[in-house]
C-alpha cells in the first residue's frame, strides 16, 4: 500500500514558537519516507513532543512548514485538518484512554473522523467500523477484552489499546511519544515490539520519541537526534555510536540513559 | 520572621472581629425579641393541643397533590436538564471559546439569581394557575444551577484526553461526546439526582403563587388555623422527603 521513497513528513525550516515565547522547534529541516520507523532523542525540553505534535497540528507551527502525505499542516483548518489528523494516528505516554469506557469504545473513537457524525455521538457505530475496531484489536492480541472497561486493564494493555485506537484510524502514520516510559523493561519491549511489527506489516511510516538509548538503537531504522529544538543527528539506527548520543546529549551517556544497564552499546 | 507572625495574628484578629460585627448587626437588623419570644410559650402550646386528633379525613386530598409537587419536580427537571447540558458545553472554557463560554456563564448566573417564587409568579401570569408554570418555573431555576455545575465540570476533564481525541480528527461535537462526557457521567448523574431532590422541597412553595402542588394546602390550612389539617401535610410532607432521601442516597452511589 505504502510506496517507498516519497516522503511522508516533510518538515522544511519548521519552527514552532509556543505564547509564552519559549522556542519549541528551531528551523528543523527533515525528510522522513512513507514506511520508515524513526527513532526522536534527545534530552528533556529538546522538542521531541512539539515536533510529534506540530505533525498532526495540536501545536501551531509559527515557521516554515511541515507537510504530510502531501498537505500542508500549517494552512490546513477545519475540515481540512481534521481530515489530516484523521490519517495520523497518535500513541501518548500515559496512553490517554477515557477510562469509563470499554476497550473497544475506546478503540471506535479512532473511527470518529470517518463515520457520521450522528453515529458517532449516539455510539450506533456501522458494522464495518466495529469490524476494523476488532481487527486493530487483534493486532495488539486483545481482542478477547474487547468489553471490559479500559480502567481495568495493566498499563501495558492500556497501551496497546491506545495502539489500536490509533491502528483503527488506518492512518498513514503513526506518532508514539514516550510509549513505553511508563511501562517495564519487559513490556516496554513488547509494545515496541508490536510498534515494529505493524510498522514493517502495514507499512505504516512510524515516528517514536524515545527516552531510552538503547531501545532506539533496536527500534529505530533510523535515528534523529534534537537538541534545543534543532536537528543535531540524523543516521542509521545500526551504525549509531556512543559519541553520536554524547554529541545528542552534549554530555556523557549514564546508565539513566539506557533501559537495562546491562546492554552496551 | 517574627514580624510575620504578628501580621498574620492582627490580620486574624481584624477578621474575627468583623465577622462578629457583621453576625450581630444580622441578630439587631432581624429585631431579636427575647421577650416576645418568652412570651408565645402558651401560644406554641395552644397549636400543638390543636394539632391533635389530626384529621386524616384530608389524607387523600394532600397526598395527591404531594405526587402532583414531585411530578412537576421531576418534570421541571428533565427539561432544565435538557437545557442545561448545550449551555453547559457552550459555557466550559475547555471546550468553547472564552467569548462564548464567559457570556453563557453570564447568563446562567443571571437565571440562578432570580428568587424562585418570582420566576413562578411570572410564569402563573403568563400561562395561568395549575402545576404548569409551576413545572416552567422549576424548570427555569434549576437551570441555571445545572449549566453551571454541568460546566464546572466538563472543565475537569482530563485536557490530555480532549487532546487525544483531538488529535483522532474528531468533530467539535465528537470531542465533547468522547473527551469530556465520559469523564463527567457520574457526578453529573449524581448532582442532577440531587437537584430534583431540591426541586421537591422548593416545589413546596409554588402553590402559594397558584402554580399547583402541596403549597396551595399549606396555605389554605394556615391561614383558616386548620392545624389539625397542618400535621397530616407535615407527616406526609416529612415521609416523602425521608423516602425520596433514601432513594437519592442509593441511585448516587449505585452511579459512582
Ligand atoms: N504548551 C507549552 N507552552 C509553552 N512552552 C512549552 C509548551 N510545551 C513545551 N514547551 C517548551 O518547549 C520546549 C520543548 O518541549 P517538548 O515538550 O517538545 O520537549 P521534549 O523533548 O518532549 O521533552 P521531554 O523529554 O521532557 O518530554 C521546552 O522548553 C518546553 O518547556
Ligand atoms: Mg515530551
Amino acid at each position: 500500500m505504502a510506496t517507498p521513497r516519497q516522503p511522508a513528513i516533510r518538515c522544511v525550516e519548521t519552527s514552532v514558537v509556543y505564547p509564552n515565547g519559549v522556542r519549541g522547534l528551531d528551523r528543523l529541516d527533515l525528510e522522513i519516507m512513507r514506511g520508515q520507523m524513526v527513532a526522536v532523542v534527545g534530552l528533556s525540553g529538546a522538542g521531541k513532543s512539539t515536533l510529534l505534535r506540530a505533525i498532526n497540528g495540536l501545536v501551531k507551527v509559527t515557521g516554515g512548514d511541515v507537510v504530510v502525505e502531501g498537505q500542508s499542516v500549517r494552512r490546513a483548518e477545519g475540515r481540512a485538518l481534521r481530515q489530516l489528523r484523521a490519517h495520523v494516528g497518535m500513541i501518548f505516554q500515559d496512553y490517554r484512554l477515557v477510562k469509563r469506557l470499554t476497550v473497544l469504545q475506546n478503540v471506535l473513537v479512532g473511527r470518529v473522523a470517518s463515520v457520521p457524525t450522528w453515529r458517532a455521538l449516539i455510539g450506533a457505530w456501522p458494522a464495518a467500523d466495529v469490524d476494523l475496531a476488532f481487527d486493530a484489536l487483534e493486532r495488539v492480541g486483545l481482542a478477547d477484552r474487547a468489553y471490559v472497561k479500559a480502567s481495568q486493564l495493566s498499563g501495558g494493555q492500556q497501551q496497546r489499546v491506545g495502539i489500536a485506537r490509533a491502528l483503527a484510524q488506518q492512518p498513514s502514520v503513526i506518532l508514539a511519544d514516550e510509549p513505553v516510559a511508563s511501562l517495564d523493561p519487559v513490556t516496554s519491549h513488547q509494545v515496541m515490539e508490536d510498534l515494529r511489527r505493524i510498522n514493517q506489516e502495514l507499512g505504516i511510516t512510524t515516528l517514536v520519541n524515545l527516552h531510552f538509548l538503547d531501545l532506539a538503537k533496536a527500534y529505530g531504522g533510523r535515528i534523529i537526534g534534537l537538541r534545543q529544538g534543532r536537528l543535531v543527528f540524523d543516521g542509521d539506527g545500526h551504525s549509531v555510536t556512543e559519541r553520536d548520543f554524547n554529541h545528542i546529549y552534549g554530555r556523557a551517556m549514564t546508565a539513566d540513559d539506557v533501559l537495562e544497564a546491562r546492554v552496551t552499546l | 520572621m517574627r514580624r510575620e507572625r504578628a501580621r498574620r495574628l492582627r490580620y486574624k484578629v481584624c477578621g474575627w472581629l468583623t465577622g462578629s460585627a457583621l453576625v450581630g448587626w444580622a441578630f439587631w437588623w432581624s429585631q431579636v425579641d427575647l421577650a416576645a419570644l418568652v412570651r408565645s410559650g402558651p401560644r406554641w402550646r395552644d397549636f400543638f393541643t390543636r394539632m391533635v386528633p389530626p384529621d386524616w379525613s384530608v389524607t387523600g386530598v394532600v397526598l395527591r397533590s404531594t405526587v402532583e409537587t414531585l411530578m412537576i419536580a421531576l418534570a421541571g427537571t428533565a427539561l432544565a436538564v435538557v437545557l442545561a447540558l448545550p449551555l453547559g458545553f457552550l459555557a466550559a472554557s475547555n471546550v468553547t471559546p472564552a467569548w462564548i463560554a464567559q457570556p453563557v456563564k453570564w447568563l446562567l448566573g443571571f437565571i440562578r439569581s432570580i428568587p424562585l417564587i418570582l420566576v413562578a409568579f411570572v410564569c402563573v401570569m403568563a400561562v395561568g394557575l395549575g402545576p404548569f408554570p409551576g413545572m416552567l418555573a422549576i424548570a427555569f431555576h434549576s437551570l441555571g444551577m445545572l449549566g453551571k455545575f454541568y460546566a464546572e465540570e466538563f472543565e475537569t476533564a482530563d485536557p490530555g484526553i480532549v487532546a487525544a481525541i483531538e488529535g483522532t480528527g474528531a468533530s467539535w461535537a465528537q470531542t465533547v461526546r468522547y473527551g469530556v462526557v465520559p469523564q463527567s457521567v457520574p457526578q453529573i448523574f449524581s448532582f442532577t439526582v440531587y437537584r430534583l431532590e431540591m426541586n421537591f422541597r422548593d416545589s413546596a412553595v409554588l402553590g402559594l403563587v397558584g402554580a399547583g402542588g402541596i403549597g396551595y394546602y399549606i396555605q389554605l390550612y394556615m391561614r383558616s388555623f386548620r392545624f389539625e389539617r397542618v400535621v397530616v401535610l407535615v407527616v406526609v410532607v416529612v415521609v416523602v422527603v425521608t423516602l425520596l432521601d433514601q432513594l437519592t442516597f442509593w441511585v448516587r452511589r449505585w452511579a459512582r
